[in-house]
């Protein structure tokens, strides 16, 4: 899979990343559950979820809404170890059946011992608008000279 | 249950109006020691035994599987072949299969010392954030040190919730810091 390259010369502070779209499902939870080794029964027992207090059920797991910001992040930059610093804060519970938009624009460019860093702030959202995480991430690029 | 209420310079303005709450006894025979935390604006009084932070856990190691760095990026609906093809990912660079961002969350620590809060019945995930310093390679063998760094307590819109702050270090089997991360955790009512 080619990517499109990406230089830190033709970015821009205010630019957006290029938004990731994702459906979660119960069965992705459950896949994420195995293959994270978070079996917390509350990202995939309804009973035990609203007996936890969470009376609408089932959440994605915050670290799954972070995985997708991370591909967000990955699938725009030429190298996932492009990327240096990634954080995330989690607010909203997305649910399956939601429709969750990963989305981010570059706040910062600069360069700092010898490397040329774009800092982004990142969000998901569900398809009401409201934030499931927010979070930040700076990334290394190579430039064109 | 209730105690004093201090404002602090108004560094976050934007914050909900907060209670403070004392948890545990207030009598003097409790064991677990006082300890004034201060989040935002607000100094409160949270319990718990402040012995156990920055006691670093001990080392654990994991192997890093192809397979698990594959159903990993399955799980998370990332189709990057990096992820799981020898070949594309020597394509793009790479000594091997890499692992992507958050893969770093499969690692679990050994055991913390207790902290001794008793509060809530939901425990949920605040936050993570990572720093990356060296790819982590298929076939690498990452060892995991963490230790609590914080606690602080604050009141909101969906009442008072307890926030429990690790810190992550990943190294790899060069003893090169791989990564470091740190956690947010959240107990709520």
């Amino acid at each position: 899979m080619a990517k499109r390259p990406v230089y830190y010369d033709d970015l821009n502070v205010g630019d957006a990343l290029p938004t990731l779209v994702k459906e979660p499902t119960t069965r992705q939870l459950v896949k994420y559950a195995g293959a994270s080794g978070d079996y917390y029964e509350i990202h995939y027992d309804h009973h035990f979820a609203v007996n936890s207090g969470l009376k609408d059920g089932v959440i994605v797991h915050g670290l799954l809404t972070a995985g997708w910001m991370g591909q967000m992040l990955t699938d725009w930059l030429p190298s996932p170890t492009a990327l240096k610093k990634f954080g995330v804060s989690y607010r909203a519970m997305a649910r399956p059946g939601d429709t969750i938009s990963c989305k981010g624009a570059i706040t910062n460019k600069y360069d700092k011992d010898g490397e040329y860093l774009v800092d982004c702030e990142i969000y998901a959202e569900n398809q009401r608008g409201e934030k499931c995480a927010i979070g930040h991430a700076t990334a290394a690029l190579p430039t064109r000279a | 249950m209730f105690t004093v209420m201090i404002y602090e310079n108004l560094r976050r303005p934007s914050r909900p109006s907060f209670l403070t709450h004392r948890y545990g006894q207030s009598g003097g025979h409790n064991p677990q020691r006082h300890c004034d935390i201060r989040y935002g604006r607000i100094s409160t009084v949270v319990e718990f035994d402040r012995n156990a932070l920055g006691v670093e856990s001990a080392p654990v190691s994991y192997e890093v599987e192809k397979g698990a760095i594959r159903k990993f990026a399955e799980a998370i609906g990332d189709d990057d072949p990096i992820y799981s093809d020898e070949q594309a990912a020597q394509a793009a660079g790479f000594k091997t299969i890499v692992a992507p961002p958050t893969f770093l969350c499969t690692f679990r620590a050994q055991e913390l010392p207790d902290l001794k809060i008793q509060f809530g019945r939901v425990r949920l995930n605040g936050g993570n954030e990572y720093e990356y310093y060296q790819p982590i390679y298929a076939g690498d063998t990452i060892t995991l040190t963490a230790k609590y760094a914080d606690v602080s307590e604050r009141s909101g819109r969906t009442g008072s919730m307890v926030f429990v702050i690790t810190e992550l270090t990943f190294k790899n089997q060069h003893g090169e810091v791989v990564a470091k991360g740190r956690n947010t955790g959240i107990m709520r009512e």
